[in-house]
């Protein structure tokens, strides 16, 4: 019995010193990731309950920092699904912009970002959240999990059952799509609103 | 390869993960093309940017702390239950006397108690049936009248000779058409028999 609950205490210390880590990045993650911001907290501790749940079933040689990134993924997935359909109508793109978007470099209309990137360090979180919200809930995840997750592209494949084709596609379109998004909101804060009269 | 192919290819190349072939080959064409190393300068750029503006914002210490006490609480009932699958777990049998063995010895003490009494009270009306008075002279005349009516019912069936001469003889059709075909003289269509048809 009392083997038992030390059995139990120290796979728990373990869990938690592995996850320790991580914690920032997670919820970085997961906040960048979900549609409903107020759903995070939850969305992060069912994920660690579920993480710590099936702990037993981890293996040592497997990442567990793919590992816990894959279920914060299918977690934050199924809160997002809900608000899938008002997301396909808030932010869709229109046809043109879809079209440069297949149009690679800086030809494309993002191309002010990649002359002066440091544009982009000042862009405002509501810029960054509204041109993250142009991704789909794929391109959002693979993009999230290389820049914030810093997950190699394999891990990235397994994490979100893709594969390593699909991954590097959706990377590519989802930067593209993000330059795309900043750069049209700039241009149009940019530009001066003229007087009616 | 081109200039198209090479642009294609700066996402995995920034990344680190071509092969080491292909990373040569890009490496040498970057060197001999500005265009592309401008262009491939400008999207590490971005990309570093980007993460950094994805980075912005705190991990919120209360909400780790709150996911800690969850885990603990989860390793404390994940000990109790296998607390409560090590013990000895009970005899098949007393599932079967439910609610309780008490329950069922109270029963059994029940009836003992109602046997008790039934029995005893059992005694009584048997002694007051011995010394109950013999019947009244109505029910004695009525009682004498049915025992005769019985006796002249039974007189009368009971005598054999009586009985033979009006009881009609039951014999059965075949042993009757047997008897008429034994009569010398009479000849009576009977059922062929393989003997009968023999020649």
């Amino acid at each position: 019995m009392n083997a038992m609950r030390e059995t139990t205490a120290a796979e728990a210390d373990r869990f938690l010193a592995l996850l320790e880590p991580l914690e920032r990045d997670l919820e970085r993650y997961c906040r960048r990731l979900i549609w409903e911001p107020q759903e995070a907290p939850d969305a992060l501790q069912n994920a660690v309950l579920r993480a710590f749940a099936a702990f037993d079933r981890y293996h040592e040689d497997a990442s567990f920092r793919a590992w816990m990134f894959r279920i914060l993924t299918n977690e934050v997935f199924a809160l997002n699904r809900k608000h899938a359909r008002i997301a396909r109508h808030e932010f869709q793109l229109e046809p043109e912009e879809l079209e440069a978007l297949v149009r690679p470099g800086p030809a494309s209309e993002g191309g002010e970002l990649m002359a002066t990137p440091e544009a982009l360090a000042e862009t405002m979180e509501p810029e960054l959240v509204a041109a993250l919200k142009t991704l789909t809930d794929a391109e959002r995840a693979v993009l999230l999990l290389r820049a914030l997750g810093d997950l190699r592209y394999r891990e990235i494949a397994e994490s979100l059952d893709m594969p390593l084709g699909s991954v590097m596609g959706y990377l590519a379109r989802a930067r593209q799509k993000t330059r795309l998004a900043l750069a049209r909101r700039r241009t149009t804060q940019d530009t001066p609103k003229v007087s009616p009269t | 390869m081109n200039c198209h192919e090479i642009q294609s290819l700066a996402g995995p190349y920034l990344d680190s993960e071509l092969d080491a072939k292909t990373s040569l080959a890009i490496q040498q064409h970057l060197a001999a093309c500005p265009a592309c190393a401008r262009q491939f300068g400008a999207e590490q750029q971005f990309a570093a940017r980007l993460a950094t503006a994805l980075r912005r914002g705190e991990a919120s210490p209360e909400l780790w702390n709150r996911a800690e006490e969850l885990v603990r609480a989860a390793a404390a009932r994940k000990t109790a239950a296998h607390a409560g699958r090590g013990q000895p777990s009970e005899p098949w049998w007393r599932a079967w006397l439910w609610p309780s063995p008490q329950f069922y010895a109270g029963v059994a003490a029940l009836w003992i108690v109602m046997l008790v009494v039934h029995f005893s009270y059992l005694g009584e009306p048997a002694q007051a049936q011995a010394t109950t008075s013999p019947p009244s002279p109505a029910v004695q005349s009525a009682l004498a009248e049915q025992r005769r009516e019985l006796a002249a019912m039974l007189g009368s069936a009971g005598a054999p000779g009586a009985a033979s001469a009006t009881r009609p003889r039951l014999v059965s059709p075949r042993s009757e058409l047997r008897q008429l075909h034994d009569q010398p003289g009479r000849t009576t269509w009977l059922p062929a028999t393989p003997e009968s048809l023999q020649v």
